[in-house]
């Protein structure tokens, strides 16, 4: 790894914990309750809403709102799009989205995927993209949050029979935390020269024309195929540009800090409207990890021990820098085949170096396996560089990420209930290995917390195995494949990783805007999201009820290195072993095959 | 289409739903 890639991740780590360590403490207080002016802006509120503030709730009343709040998000994301040439701000007259895509769509967004099919500067109206989308980034966003607040009180409370307000904590996660932040991080933006207006697109000449080949598309609007399948393209050539305009910045802000990732743009974070300059690459890379970081301070404070917050902190923290290194490793490699044509992939003062496709040379190797690796720990899914045309083992890194479970740092909030999910594994295979009953945090971890929490770790790898095998034998999701062989396997095994953990980035060669992936893709998304918050709240509502013993010599110990490790060897064998056979048949062929 | 979209948002929500509940009567059971 570079010394600049170095020097890099350690500036962006030390940034974080400088960030995120007062934010983490700021969330304990908001979440307590303790912030009395915002009390007093917050009842008006409830009392319009017919929401009884000090109510609290039980885990099945608190899941069953979550799941309501977030099914009523899909139907109106959905109604957005079907209805968006009806509705006003839609100045370039963007037709309604086919009902496949919209239902996809909405599920994507409701789920903090954002998984993408559609391309945004040619599909969504700014109605669509702010009141649809944009909001559904702060509602997932929250939702996340409230969920690990919900688990972090079950560990903190004994003898409770609730776990908290949903309303409440939804309302307080929005308006006190996500929007002030966002608004902050979009003027960051807009000062970088991103943009933010409901223009209609410009049109700019070029300076030479340009000659192309297009692939046509049929009057159903898919792209049209020959005889043998392949697609159908035509010759074209312009001297003119379009330039998507639009409400952007306010998007991207919202999009990074709730690890959401849904791009305005297509290119999402490669574009230089979504993302103009070195300094708001970095801003967009900090504020990807900022919650999901300060939640791991927000868990030691509630919980009364901030070193249980410094362990989860510190294993996501090593897991992390050996992604950046791993990642940045191979792209700084280059590609062999590409240096057989006699390509001069040396680093220099001239250009970065490595395996510079599908990357942008103002960003480089570092700045992109960077990206991508914070992307993918996280659940955000935006882009700088494209992960498809990265190293078989660079571009494993983010599959990796994913296929664990996002927990190194992880989308918000869904990162650190995924870590102390396996946290309470972890004490379990302790207690197995020592014959002591494993306790966490003064909690007696029991059959009905192992049940849950096996249910939590185990829908995700069923969704994307049994998602995957079933494309490469249907004719429908081969059809889809761009790259045959193995690549194209690693297509297909990333695009339902992405789905059910919710991250959305893609290795883009495969087509999976057709009925059959924005169907199947759907399906893996709700159940990836819900299908692990339901077990995560009855975990957190079990906890709750429970007394809280007291420490005694025979305790073992959940913080300090051993712990750390514990934890690491926890999530590396339970979150990567069901995919390793997967693994070699895609990544690790092809980098067999591209290095032989 | 539209239909069928809507029916399986409501199928979705009612297999979480009725997960949920499965999950909350599993420890009455266990209790």
């Amino acid at each position: 790894m570079s010394t600049q890639a170095w020097q890099l991740l350690v500036i962006y780590t030390v940034v974080l914990l400088a960030l995120s360590y007062p934010l983490g403490r700021y969330i304990a207080v908001l979440m307590d309750g303790r912030l009395q002016w915002a009390a007093r802006v917050e009842s008006p509120l409830y009392r319009l809403c017919g929401v009884k503030a000090d109510a609290e709730m039980g885990w099945l009343s608190y899941a069953l709102a979550i799941l309501l709040f977030n099914g009523l998000g899909v139907l109106a994301v959905y109604a957005l799009q079907r209805l968006q040439l009806w509705l006003p701000l839609n100045p370039q007259g963007m037709a309604n989205v086919s009902s496949d895509s919209s239902f996809n769509t909405a599920v994507s967004f409701a789920t903090n995927t954002n998984w993408q099919g559609y391309v945004g500067e040619s599909t969504m109206g700014y109605l669509t993209q702010m009141l649809g989308l944009t909001v559904q980034n702060f509602f997932s966003a929250a939702t996340g949050i409230v969920v690990v607040i919900a688990l972090i009180r079950g560990l903190a409370r004994h003898s409770a029979s609730s776990i908290g307000n949903a309303w409440v904590d939804l309302t307080r996660i929005t308006l006190w935390l996500l929007l002030p932040l966002s608004l902050l991080i979009a003027l960051i933006e807009v000062q970088q020269g991103g943009i933010q207006n409901f223009d209609a697109y410009q049109e700019a000449k070029t300076l030479e024309v340009v000659k192309y080949q297009e692939a046509k598309n049929g009057p159903d609007g898919q792209p049209m195929k020959n005889e043998k399948g392949e697609p159908v393209m035509e010759d074209k050539s312009t001297d003119k540009q379009i330039l998507a305009m639009g409400p952007t910045s306010s998007q991207v802000a919202i999009k990074m800090l709730g690890t959401n990732g849904g791009g305005f743009f297509n290119a999402n974070a490669a574009h230089p409207y979504e993302n103009p300059t070195p300094l708001s690459n970095f801003v967009q890379m900090v504020s990807i990890f900022l919650i999901g970081s300060a939640l791991c301070f927000t868990f030691g404070r509630m919980v009364g021990d901030a070193r249980q917050g410094w362990t989860v902190w510190a294993a996501m923290a090593l897991l992390f820098a050996v992604g950046v290194f791993a990642a940045t490793h191979y792209e700084e490699q280059g590609n062999p085949q590409i240096a057989a044509l006699g390509v001069d992939q040396a680093a220099s003062a001239d250009q970065p170096g490595g395996n510079m496709e599908g990357k942008e040379a103002r960003f480089g190797i570092a700045q992109s396996a960077l990206f991508a690796t914070i992307t993918t720990d996280a659940s955000c899914g935006a882009v700088n560089s494209m992960h498809d045309s990265y190293t078989p083992l660079g571009g494993a890194v983010p599959l990796v990420n994913m296929q664990l479970g996002e927990v190194i740092f992880g989308g918000v909030g869904t990162g650190l209930y995924g870590m102390l999910v396996f946290a309470i594994l972890a004490v379990f295979i302790a207690g197995l290995m020592i014959g002591r009953t494993p306790e966490y945090l003064g909690k007696k971890i029991e059959s009905h917390e192992m049940k849950m929490a096996s249910i939590a770790i185990l829908v995700t790898p069923l969704l994307v195995l049994l998602g995957t095998a079933i494309a490469v034998m249907a004719d429908a999701g081969r059809a889809g494949v761009a790259n045959p062989g193995a690549h194209g396997f690693s297509e297909i095994l990333y695009a339902f990783t992405s789905a059910a953990n919710n991250n959305g980035s893609a290795f883009a060669g495969i087509s999976a805007n057709t009925p059959f992936y924005n169907g199947l893709l759907a399906v893996a998304m709700w159940f990836g999201r819900f299908g692990v918050i339901v077990p995560v709240l009855a975990i957190a509502g079990s906890l709750a009820a429970k007394k809280r013993l007291a420490v005694t010599s025979g305790t073992m110990p959940t913080h300090g290195p051993l712990f750390i490790v514990l934890l690491i060897g926890t999530v590396l064998l339970v979150g990567l072993l069901n995919y390793v056979p997967a693994l070699a048949l895609g990544p690790a062929i092809e980098h067999l095959m591209l290095w032989k | 289409m539209d239909f069928i979209c809507l029916l399986l948002v409501i199928v979705f929500w009612l297999l979480l739903a009725g997960m949920a509940v499965g999950c909350d009567r599993l420890k009455e059971i266990k209790s």
